[in-house]
């Protein structure tokens, strides 16, 4: 089961009332179609994460500058004093 | 390349200062702070960009919705003025299929041949700037041009080059072994590969977990996008909501006044998916069937494969026959035929025959 | 330190097990996943790009620095380095996590099952470890006052991590700190990180549970954070393990598995409200980073690489160079004295004079300026000249010890200064007599008190012949030519 409530809370997204129903009605659909899954033979398959068959892609350790903090901030909803602002966390 | 061939980008891809949203409004404001290595690739031969087209929500869009398909922005664009192309990422397969349906063709290149870097993400393993234009060859041409590795982007080959032509001619010479899954064709449909039997060496294949795609494709892309969705909450760029007082509405607010009802869909599904009582039987089961699905395509006795742009009721359904090129990485031509189209699909890095084949149905 | 006793009188029936995980930032130059530059002190949102800042677009690119520091922080503590590493994706939304996901490595951490030896007041103690893995550091919150907002700064997001998290084998807080400490020692002069617990390079979170001495199963653990000093880590630990026991025993409290902040101000826990104590994470492979294979030839070649351990250096010092265990233990109790006096030595060879110049003067001078042994920031090369004039007796060790002072903060070349302000020993030997008598004229009635058989006063008048010579004679020669004059 598809809990649409719980899970919209998890990733911090409200939803109307409409919007649960809607969403719950296409979330079983889908829930319903996943049962097939069980039907494919994996024993012994290992996931495939990538379909790339690379290795070691690593960077050197260069620091370079991108942006100002100006630059950053210029995106930022709100700021201050060279922060990005939020309203006050819990601890 | 024919100076006045326009190249646009659509919404998902960067260009350093002007807004780009992804087809949503929580991208909205959101000035680039960069070029997409596309982009700046093409401004350092002199291309310069033409304007930016719209694109669904992360490139998602409504699977399940009954009201009449949305032709997309970059199907609308090419369908105006037949010079220009428009670089866009067709995971889904929506653009390709729109795209043949109204006489234009989509290039979608092997995964890990153009970066990444500049496009925003909707699903990460599968993501990769393909070419929407009228005329493949010119599609091609463009796309020569922004291919190759890109130390910005880690998921690349190492190739800093590609050129898509054929290393010998034989495949233009002799007959390019096509595969047609029948299995997956509406008869109505199939009509369109009667023509093809003198140009090619066509025999039937059988797509084995064909009746798994959408699935393994949806359970995949939708826990992508909810993790890379997971970074929009109003603090640092693009739309905050003004309704909050602490910080849990702050995020909840934002994301949902922001997020589209199909981007809402994915998310949650995407969680779904991924949750600790979950994971083994829909994630983990999905790359491990991905897997089998790959393994099973071997081109061994046949270089393209041939598969519809149709073959379901609902957008969900569809995505069956659209699903190979985004879960295998391969590189896939799309081409209008007749009332719909032909998506051609070849081995990795072997778009060169894909042109070949092309230039057999034309 | 503290006294470990005052937890014993409840602790008959008792036994605290702790297991800990040890965060260590990377001593690399960018960071883990983006070229912006990893390094302390900078202003707010200096070290910030647009990929450690949350925006879409810039894929993650491996630091190849930071997987070899991982490899030399698992050969260093002899673990077992898996063959192929691989990083994962752990979702959750806090402001200082930009992305909403933290990458890190639960399915394919960089090494597992290490051990690290300590010793305590009890004898010696090997702690197993589970395993290490490499991550990203998140931001900093800063709670403003002024506008109750909370402020965001991403300096510190993708800064690379090792998260070393060891088996429940803790026992006591001294083990606590032996090993923190052996941590420190291991890994700094390993150059996997400066470990400084005050800078936040090095950061430790406790899980302790109580269960009656003999029992077998475990209590119900809590986590214990927000310990930024070793001192504050022993404080927190006698109180929690009282907390727990006093729950135990009276009831007067329900133990709950949860995560606590520790506030050394108020020296209490406090229970962290707001933060989703059982989240499910959604944890996933990331599929934009390739696996990192790590192969015999690289874990040898880092191997062949690493600096000298404390370990090999003290008995270095010892075995080799005479040194004494004590000079020998202050050494190699900071990597930064180690590194001074490894490049001092090396341009005088002389390792007694220079242990005696760092553990006596250097170290006195630096505790006068409030700084730590590992804040000391000498130019090695001046450091050498000045100890070699001293030696050669070119200056006396008393200006030798002013001019370290100046050689410190000002930064002065010791010969040239030395020439500028005529800081020599008189070398006139004329002169010098001159000087003596002067002196032995000045204070006839000692030199009668000597004559006498005073032996004392001898030093008060080779005293009085260095105040007129304004310090800058060598303390020998005026003593033989003293004695000389004398007799």
């Amino acid at each position: 089961m598809v809990n649409m409530i719980e899970l919209a809370t998890i990733e911090k997204i409200n939803l109307t009332a409409e919007e649960t129903a809607q969403l719950s009605a296409y979330a079983g659909i889908l829930e319903d179609s996943f049962a097939e899954l069980a039907t494919a033979d994996t024993e012994g398959v290992t996931p495939l994460v990538t379909v790339l068959d690379l290795k070691n892609v690593l960077r050197d350790d260069i620091a370079a500058k991108m942006l100002s903090r100006e630059e950053l901030l210029s995106n930022a909803p709100e700021q201050y004093d060279g922060y990005f602002q939020v309203p006050k966390t819990l601890e | 390349m024919d100076s006045k061939i326009k190249v646009f980008v659509d919404e998902s891809i960067m260009e350093k200062g002007k807004e780009a949203c992804a087809g949503s409004l929580i991208l909205k404001g959101f000035i680039s702070p960069f070029d997409a290595t596309a982009v700046s690739r093409l401004r350092a031969e002199g291309i310069s960009i033409s304007g930016r087209v719209p694109t669904d929500e992360f490139g998602i869009g409504s699977f399940f919705a009954d009201e009449a398909e949305d032709v997309p922005g970059a199907v609308k664009a090419v369908s105006e003025d037949r010079s220009s192309c428009v670089l866009c990422n067709d995971v889904f397969g929506q653009i390709r299929r729109q795209a043949a349906l109204n006489g234009l063709s989509y290039i979608r290149p092997t995964y890990g041949t153009v970066s990444r870097y500049g496009l925003i993400p909707a699903v990460s393993s599968m993501d990769q700037i393909g070419v929407l234009c009228a005329d493949p060859e010119t599609g091609k041409k463009l796309l020569a041009r922004i291919a190759g590795h890109d130390e910005g982007d880690g998921a690349m080959f190492p190739d800093t080059k590609y050129n898509y032509i054929s290393k010998d001619s034989s495949s233009q010479e002799n007959k390019i072994r096509l595969a047609v899954p029948d299995h997956i064709w509406t008869e109505s449909d199939r009509e369109l590969l009667a023509g093809l039997k003198d140009r090619f060496e066509t025999k039937s294949i059988e797509l084995k977990y064909y009746e798994l795609y959408r699935q393994v494709l949806y359970i995949l892309s939708c826990a992508e996008l909810c993790n890379n969705t997971n970074r929009y909450d109003g603090i640092k760029f693009g739309y905050r909501t003004k309704n909050y007082s602490g910080l849990t509405d702050l995020y909840l607010n934002t994301r949902g006044e922001a997020l589209g009802l199909d981007a809402k869909l994915a998310v949650i599904m995407g969680a779904f998916v991924l949750s600790q009582g979950n994971y083994e039987q829909y994630y983990d089961k999905a790359m491990k069937i991905r897997r089998l699905i790959r393994d099973s395509i071997l081109f061994d006795d046949y270089d393209v494969i041939a598969l519809p742009v149709r073959c379901g009721k609902t957008r969900y359904e569809e995505l069956a026959c659209l699903a190979l090129p985004a879960l295998t990485g391969l590189p896939s031509l799309t081409v209008p035929v007749g009332n719909s189209g032909i998506q051609l699909v070849a081995a990795g890095k072997r778009e060169a025959i894909l042109f070949d084949a092309w230039g057999g149905i034309q | 330190m503290e006294n470990y006793n005052s937890m014993s009188k409840s602790m008959k029936k008792y036994e605290v097990v702790m297991g800990l995980e040890v965060h260590v930032e990377l001593a690399t130059e960018s960071k883990l996943f983006c070229s912006c530059s990893a390094k302390f002190g900078a202003g707010a949102n200096e070290n910030v790009c647009p990929a450690c800042a949350g925006m879409p677009g810039m894929p993650a690119v491996v630091n190849k620095k930071a997987v070899e520091l991982g490899i030399a922080a698992a050969i260093v503590t002899n673990s077992q380095i898996t063959e192929t590493m691989t990083f994962d994706k752990k979702n959750y939304f806090y402001p200082d996590l930009p992305t909403g996901y933290q990458i890190t490595q639960l399915y394919a951490p960089i090494c597992r099952n290490g051990w690290v030896d300590i010793e305590t007041g009890a004898g010696k103690k090997k702690i197993t470890l589970k395993q290490i893995h490499i991550e990203e550091d998140a931001g900093k919150l800063v709670h403003d006052g002024r506008t109750g907002t909370t402020l965001v700064d991403f300096n510190r997001t993708s800064v690379p991590l090792t998260e070393i998290v060891s088996n429940p084998d803790f026992r006591t807080a001294e083990e606590v700190v032996a090993y923190l400490e052996k941590l420190r020692s291991l890994l700094s002069f390993a150059g996997v990180s400066d470990c400084k617990m005050q800078e936040g390079s090095m950061r430790c979170d406790v899980n302790i549970s109580v269960r009656e001495t003999g029992s077998e199963q475990l209590g119900t653990r809590t986590e214990i954070k927000n310990m930024n000093s070793l001192r504050a880590i022993v404080r927190a630990i006698e109180y929690e393990s009282q907390r727990h026991i006093e729950a135990l025993e009276t009831g007067c409290e329900v133990l709950v598995q949860e995560t606590r902040r520790w506030d050394d101000n108020k020296g209490e826990s406090f229970s962290m409200r707001g933060k989703e104590n059982a989240t499910d994470y959604r944890y996933f492979p990331n599929p934009e980073l390739m696996p990192v294979v790590i192969s015999e030839e690289w874990i040898a070649e880092v191997r062949n690489r690493l600096p000298e351990s404390a370990q090999d250096k003290f008995a270095r010092m010892t075995e080799q160079m005479g040194l004494s265990e004590y000079d020998s233990k202050i050494i190699t109790g900071s990597k930064n004295l180690a590194a001074i006096f490894d490049k001092t030595v090396a341009r005088i060879n002389k390792p007694k004079d220079v242990v005696n110049w760092i553990t006596v003067d250097l170290l006195s001078i630096a505790k006068g300026d409030n700084k730590g042994e590992d804040d000391i920031d000498i130019d090695c090369e001046k450091f050498a000249a000045l100890i070699s004039l001293v030696d050669s007796s070119v200056i006396n060790r008393t200006i030798g010890k002013e001019l370290l002072v100046k050689v410190l903060e000002e930064k002065i070349d010791p010969e040239s200064y030395v020439k500028e302000h005529q800081l020599g020993n008189i070398t006139d030997t004329g002169f010098l007599e001159n000087l003596v008598c002067e002196v032995l004229t000045e204070f006839d009635k000692s030199v009668q008190e000597y004559r006498d058989g005073n032996q004392k006063v001898f030093g008060f008048l080779v005293g009085q012949i260095m105040r007129k010579a304004e310090k800058k004679a060598d303390p020998k020669a005026v003593n033989e030519l003293l004695r000389k004059m004398l007799d």
